[in-house]
């Protein structure tokens, strides 16, 4: 391996961080990619387990539970866990690998993924779900689900591929695998038997026709079947069955093998989490974690950065659930009807490169189930009118609304209008929450999301 | 009360830029101005009566939807022109401008048929036209500025009985060559721009509500002027992020 590319990369690391620029969580892979393309093929050879997780929405949550796991199992392992999820993102984390760190722990960005696995040549890859997401970036779900289909096809056969079973279109691509063991979720009462306004993957895979569903959790996943050629939900080995969903303040559930089952409880809310934690059950499962370290790993869990997180700044506790699709945001308003009474509420709308510059998928989203729980709403971001007028033609008063771009004047608003010791929900998305954590890091109130542990 | 009656084709199968949006912003239109509406879901098998509606609304697909609600489209194809004949008033978007004309020749050759209101006729081209678009539109003789959003692998030309909806001032619009974007001939109108197009758009939203309205009742209506001012501010910002100040 070339030491001045190696040397080069690292200091560029060190000079952004010294800048405050984003903590060089991928400046030096990128660096290092340009002066040696093939280099992550070579330095993924020296891990022996290399697990990849993608998905549109709980990759990071998710990778970060697996870690938690493989961490109570004193595993020494490397890991991008800063969300930093691209090519680059991976070069960097393993750049700054050290020697006995012999497990890889990577989640990577679902449109990157096809171009990834073949390079890191994972020996366990979980596929989660695919919603619609960033169309502007991303092009039509049809596209991703192509060239995923393209990579399943060509994966050895010794890799361990771990799917979803709800997802009809990943069922299918699991379908094309010799080495596959799908989770999923039990008949659950936090799911319904309709399919929610623009759902996804409501079509068979294999011809075409209409999916039936005998319940749905999320968006299009569920228990499925399609009556005209019999293709449906595959048997999962592994189950999440017992949900129970504990308001805001966590979940538990059994989670199932073929030969054991465990009861997990996870400080994280809403059905999202129970798919996020089985899903890193069953990766667990697979790379021979026990029971015990499973169990303690999930249960002792925070949240992600921006995920569930909670910050306080002068007295006010901040919830910030990233929100950056209709799937994502649906589920993020659900679990917030998990508890009682009313809301303060504070919505971020940007529209910079990585949270898709088309805002049209707000309209997708079903503010109106919140809409009787709003005890005050909050609006900001670079196209906040953009949701005002989403709130607006919902039938929410203009008067009601407090629309402040900004957010130094969202923090101030937020702070006269929410008595010491309250709390407001923030549903920003991506590069929002970005801005939001760093003026609260500014202001004292949070660390910086490249010194997330 | 009069009540418009508008029908909404293929909900389900074409939805992806928010569709739903421009619905909204036609019936809370309509009830602020003490008019009210039906929203009447049509999709593949049903049939389209072409006597029952003030205002068809299409919006945009995934390429597999589009393919399937394309051959459906066809058994509602004389219903359709009928309606249009009649004086109904169209808003086909992204995937419905495509549908509305001639047809759509795909990547690989394949032809997909189109219903003929429109004269125009569509092909893929090699790259997917994606990006903010603000327009300069002229309707019954009456400019605005319309903003929206566009994401189109379809290179549409217009024939000599459709106009264009209006001229590009930013972004790609139809082809991505002439600067014409939409199109439209009596009271059918096709455009590649969502976003979705009507909430910001209220110049638009309040032109195809006359023609609506006119249509239901037989006389043009006097609409009574709504506060706009986040519409505006929207349309604004909008104009701005895509990089023209004004």
């Amino acid at each position: 391996m070339s030491h001045i590319a190696l040397s080069l990369a690292k200091a560029a690391g060190w000079m952004s961080r010294a800048l405050g620029r984003g903590g060089g969580t991928t400046l030096p892979g990128m660096i290092l990619l340009r002066l040696r393309p093939h280099i992550l093929r070579e330095m993924a050879q020296e891990l022996e387990e290399i697990i990849v997780i993608s998905a549109t929405n709980g990759k990071t949550t998710t990778a970060r539970m697996v870690s938690h796991a493989a961490h109570e199992s004193e595993i020494s392992f490397v890991a991008n866990t800063s969300g930093a999820n691209l090519p680059s993102g991976i070069a960097t984390a393993l750049l700054r690998r050290k020697p006995d760190e012999k497990y890889g722990i990577f989640e990577v960005d679902e449109a990157a993924l096809p171009e990834l696995v073949p390079q890191l040549r994972p020996t366990v890859l979980v596929l989660m779900n695919l919603f619609r997401d960033q169309l502007d970036r991303y092009g039509e779900l049809e596209t991703t689900i192509h060239k995923w289909k393209k990579m399943v096809e060509s994966l050895p056969e010794t890799t361990k591929l771990i799917i979803n079973a709800d997802d009809p279109a990943l069922a299918y691509l699991g379908s094309l695998h010799q080495n596959v063991q799908f989770f999923g979720l039990e008949l659950t009462d936090h799911a319904s038997e309709t399919i929610s306004h623009a759902a996804d993957s409501l079509h068979c895979l294999k011809c075409n026709s209409p999916l039936n569903f005998q319940q749905v959790t999320i968006g299009h996943l569920g228990h499925w079947e399609c009556q005209n050629c019999g293709f449906s939900r595959p048997n999962p080995s592994f189950t999440g069955d017992k949900i129970n969903l504990m308001g805001l303040d966590g979940s538990e559930f059994i989670a199932a093998s073929k030969t054991d089952s465990l009861g997990i409880q996870i400080p994280l809310a809403g059905t999202h989490n129970v798919y996020n934690a089985l899903a890193a059950y069953a990766t667990c499962y697979t790379i021979d974690i026990s029971a015990t370290k499973i169990q303690k790993g999930l249960s002792t869990i925070s949240a992600a950065f921006g995920r569930n997180e909670i910050i306080s700044f002068d007295g006010v506790e901040l919830m910030i659930m990233l929100a950056k699709n209709p799937a994502g945001a649906n589920q993020n308003l659900k679990t917030l009807l998990l508890e009682e009474g009313t809301i303060h509420l504070a919505i971020l709308l940007n529209d910079r490169t990585a949270d898709g510059k088309d805002v049209s998928w707000i309209w997708d989203v079903d503010y109106e189930m919140i809409l009787d729980r709003i005890a005050s709403l909050t609006i900001s971001g670079d196209r906040a009118y953009d949701l005002a007028l989403r709130f607006y033609y919902s039938g929410f008063p203009a008067t009601s609304m407090h629309v402040v771009p900004s957010i130094q004047e969202l923090l101030e608003h937020l702070k006269s209008t929410i008595k010491i010791g309250g709390r407001a929900v923030v549903l920003p998305t991506y590069t929002a929450m970005l801005d939001l954590r760093s003026e609260l890091n500014k202001i004292g109130a949070t660390h910086s999301f490249w010194e997330e542990k | 009360m009069t009540e418009i009656r508008i029908c909404h084709l293929y909900p389900k199968e074409m939805n992806i830029y928010g569709d739903r949006g421009n619905i909204a912003v036609l019936q809370k239109r309509l009830e602020w101005r003490g008019y009210s509406s039906s929203i009447t879901p049509i999709s593949t098998g049903d049939d389209f009566n072409p006597t029952i509606f003030d205002l068809c609304y299409l919006g945009g697909g995934q390429d597999r939807d589009q393919m399937l609600v394309a051959y459906d489209l066809q058994k509602k194809s004389a219903a359709i022109h009928s309606a249009a004949k009649d004086g109904m008033v169209f808003l086909w978007v992204c995937g419905g401008i495509q549908l509305a004309g001639a047809g759509y020749t795909d990547s690989d050759g394949r032809r997909i048929p189109g219903v003929g209101i429109l004269d125009l006729d569509t092909s893929a081209g090699k790259s997917r036209l994606i990006g903010d678009l603000v327009l300069n539109a002229e309707l019954d003789g009456e400019t605005s500025t319309l903003v929206g959003y566009e994401n189109h692998a379809g290179r549409t030309f217009l024939g000599p009985d459709a106009t264009p909806l209006g001229s590009v001032l930013k972004g790609h619009g139809n082809n991505g060559a002439d600067q014409t974007e939409g199109a439209v001939q009596e009271r059918v109108i096709g455009t590649y721009m969502h976003g979705p197009i009507l909430p910001k758009n209220p110049w638009l939203a309040d032109k195809l509500l006359t023609w609506a309205i006119e249509h239901n009742t037989g006389e043009i209506p006097a609409l009574s002027s709504l506060d706009d001012s986040l519409e505006n501010l929207a349309q604004q910002v909008a104009i701005s992020r895509a990089g023209m100040k004004r």
